[in-house]
């Protein structure tokens, strides 16, 4: 699978990150390096704990990173749970993370998959 | 490792990934170290200190987030300058004025785009570092506040711009600053120096200045204030200086009013009330228990005073203002009058009557003290020879000699001339040298000492019991005469058995010397200096001081 056809099937947009970064090169490595990132595995951590202080810090973190990379399908749900969690709403906020685990998921295994 | 001819910029941020997007976004053109919160990032800058040239910093950060950094940051003044550009997530305008407020000076937002947030990296540092070349024209290269010219050139402009609003230009200094550069050595001092520009640089408002004239002097132009304001934030200022790790130091301040000195041109000279914001400064600097001084009346009249002297005393001397007054110093033994000090008195047609406490100091700083001790040894002279001349039992007089004299290499040669011109006996002159004069210069004395001697004259040694003589030396010296200081004859009273007199004079029979006790204004103190066995008295219980036709009735009178 080639980068862009990556993004095509992850609701991802290559023209965004494309216009941001200065090779496809670059996004590549960082797409790669995504995979290992840490703040989806922290936020899961943190419902389960059910703190509210770090579930909000790991989603914002996590909606940072979808951002930089135009992740859009991942980051529009990260957004979402990431305005629940940063009002303190934990009982809101735990119904979204399926659908954030679900993205993360599909992300991650597209990624893998790339050439 | 680092390349050298890259600046390098310091990447604080949490996650990994974002991290590494900066990192590899600025590799190209700067070397770049990253950390991974505010508290790591704090500890490389204060490592790095001036080589970081920018900090990008993410505000959302585990340990110490980036309002925290920011906060540590400008506690230090010698890392408050680096520039700081926030990375924000884009979530509204609020968060941005808030790390603007807290000392980023610019803000990329998220998603980074790497070609923006390169330029603005370039933008910011270009725009420091020019600005610190201006700043290295106009500032003061160590402290940071203005230079000297900038803050008078800055200062003139202020005050011409806003003739509605009152003014004081305050002037700080260390005391005893070159102490501290002694004892703790240069850098020290120049770190303490940095502080307290950043300290003053701190305390003023926008509309203020700042600078540094020389040394440890700093200048202020502040809106003004009453003098017990300045004291409060004078006093302030010090707190906050020794607060940070800077040898302990006192900082004093004086205020001059700024304001027209004449009223009628209405012109305000900047440097003049500089001038005397020093000096209120300069009046306060051995007073341990005043630090803040404002210029007013008194300070004003000093000098004043100070060039009425300078100006008028060569006049002085050739118009013979200058008026020779004799003390009688009195035998124990029958009381009669045996001799007699010369003291100068200065009548002046403008200023009066004026005591030498007033204006020997400004003389002895001039040198001009050497000429009025010769117009004094010639007058004494003088004065002999009429008394002679006219069938008054003549009697020693002696006259203080300055330290300037001693230097003179022709003094006792003209010393010599004068009394040969007035054909006045060598043994009728004495010189009075001070203890203190004396060990402060002992060697070029001694010599002196031996050359009136071989010429006739007599030496005195003035104020004994105020200085740090060497007992041992007395016995090399050969005076003549030991003048017992007013506060040895004072202590006496109050218990005349055991006192360190009689050891004194006991010491001066062995060594030959006459003894004159100074200061006696009782007849206790008479009698238990003639118990003693001292020799003679000069004091007010005998006579003041006395003009020369005075003098001669009380030698005709007494003898």
């Amino acid at each position: 699978m080639t980068v862009k056809e990556c993004y095509e099937a992850i609701g991802g947009s290559y023209d965004g990150v494309m216009s941001r970064l200065p090779s496809e090169a670059l996004v590549k490595r960082f797409l790669l390096k995504f995979v290992n990132d840490k703040s989806f595995d922290e936020l899961t951590a943190a419902l389960e704990a059910e703190n509210v202080e770090d579930a909000f810090r790991a989603a914002h973190t996590l909606k940072g990173v979808c951002g930089n990379l135009s992740l859009d399908k991942l980051g529009a749900s990260s957004i979402a749970i990431t305005e629940e969690l940063r009002a303190g709403n934990l009982e809101a906020a735990k119904p979204m993370y399926p659908e954030v685990a679900a993205n993360y998921k599909m992300t991650v295994d597209a990624i893998n998959q790339i050439s | 490792m680092a390349n050298s001819s890259k600046r390098t910029v310091l990447v604080v941020e949490d996650n990994d990934i974002n991290r590494e997007m900066l990192s590899i976004i600025l590799e190209d053109d700067y070397n770049v170290i990253q950390a991974e919160n505010g508290k790591v990032g704090l500890d490389i800058l204060n490592e790095y200190g001036d080589k970081i040239s920018l900090v990008l910093l993410d505000i959302n950060m585990p340990v110490m987030n980036g309002y925290e950094m920011m906060a540590e940051v400008q506690k230090n003044p010698s890392l408050s300058h680096v520039p700081i550009i926030v990375t924000t997530s884009n979530e509204g305008v609020d968060e941005e004025i808030k790390c603007l407020e807290q000392g980023a000076s610019d803000f990329v937002t998220k998603p980074y785009n790497a070609e923006v947030v390169l330029r603005r990296v370039e933008s910011m540092i270009h725009l420091r570092e020019a600005s610190s070349m201006v700043s290295v024209l106009e500032h003061d290269m160590l402290t940071g506040v203005l230079n000297r010219e900038f803050f008078f050139w800055n200062a003139e402009k202020i005050v011409d711009n806003n003739t509605g609003k009152e003014y004081d230009i305050v002037c700080t200094d260390v005391v005893n600053f070159r102490s501290i550069n002694e004892h703790y050595g240069n850098a020290t001092g120049d770190v303490l120096l940095k502080c307290i520009g950043r300290c003053i640089a701190d305390m003023i408002d926008e509309d203020e200045l700042a600078g540094r004239l020389n040394g440890d002097v700093f200048a202020m132009l502040i809106k003004h204030r009453s003098l017990e304001e300045h004291k409060e934030v004078l006093r302030k200022l010090n707190e906050t200086v020794n607060s940070y790790d800077v040898p302990k130091n006192v900082i004093k301040s004086g205020i001059c009013r700024v304001k027209p000195l004449d009223t009628k041109d209405g012109k305000i000279d900047l440097s003049i009330i500089c001038d005397r914001a020093r000096r209120a400064l300069s009046s306060v600097k051995d007073k341990y228990d005043e630090d803040c001084a404002e210029f007013d009346e008194r300070v004003q009249k000093d000098i004043e005073f100070e060039q009425f002297v300078l100006d008028h005393m060569e006049k002085a001397l050739e118009d013979e203002e200058f008026k020779v007054y004799y003390q009688p110093k009195h035998r124990l033994s029958d009381g009669k009058p045996g001799g007699a000090e010369a003291l100068v008195r200065w009548i002046n047609p403008e200023r009066g009557f004026m005591n030498p406490g007033m204006f020997i100091p400004l003389f002895e700083k001039s040198r001009f003290i050497s000429k009025l001790d010769m117009y004094m040894y010639e007058h004494v002279c003088r004065d002999i020879r009429r008394w002679i001349d006219s069938g008054i039992p003549a009697v020693p007089v002696s006259v203080n000699a300055s330290r300037h004299d001693f230097s003179q290499p022709d003094f006792v040669k003209k010393l010599t001339a004068l009394a040969d011109k007035y054909n006045v006996s060598h043994e009728l002159i004495h010189i009075e040298v001070t203890e203190s004069a004396y060990t402060d210069n002992a060697g070029a004395i001694d010599e002196c000492i031996n050359k009136l001697h071989e010429n006739g004259f007599k030496v005195e040694l003035d104020d004994f019991g105020t200085g740090y003589s060497n007992l041992g030396s007395l016995n090399d010296l050969h005076f003549d005469v030991m003048k017992l200081d007013m506060s040895l004859v004072r202590k006496m009273g109050t218990d005349p058995d055991k006192n360190i007199l009689d050891f004194i004079i006991e010491l001066a029979d062995m060594l030959h010397m006459t003894t004159v006790a100074e200061g006696a204004e009782h007849e206790t103190e008479v009698k238990n200096l003639r118990n003693k066995g001292c020799d003679y008295i000069q004091g007010y219980y005998y006579s003041k001081p006395l003009p020369e036709e005075d003098f001669e009735k009380y030698l005709v009178e007494k003898s």
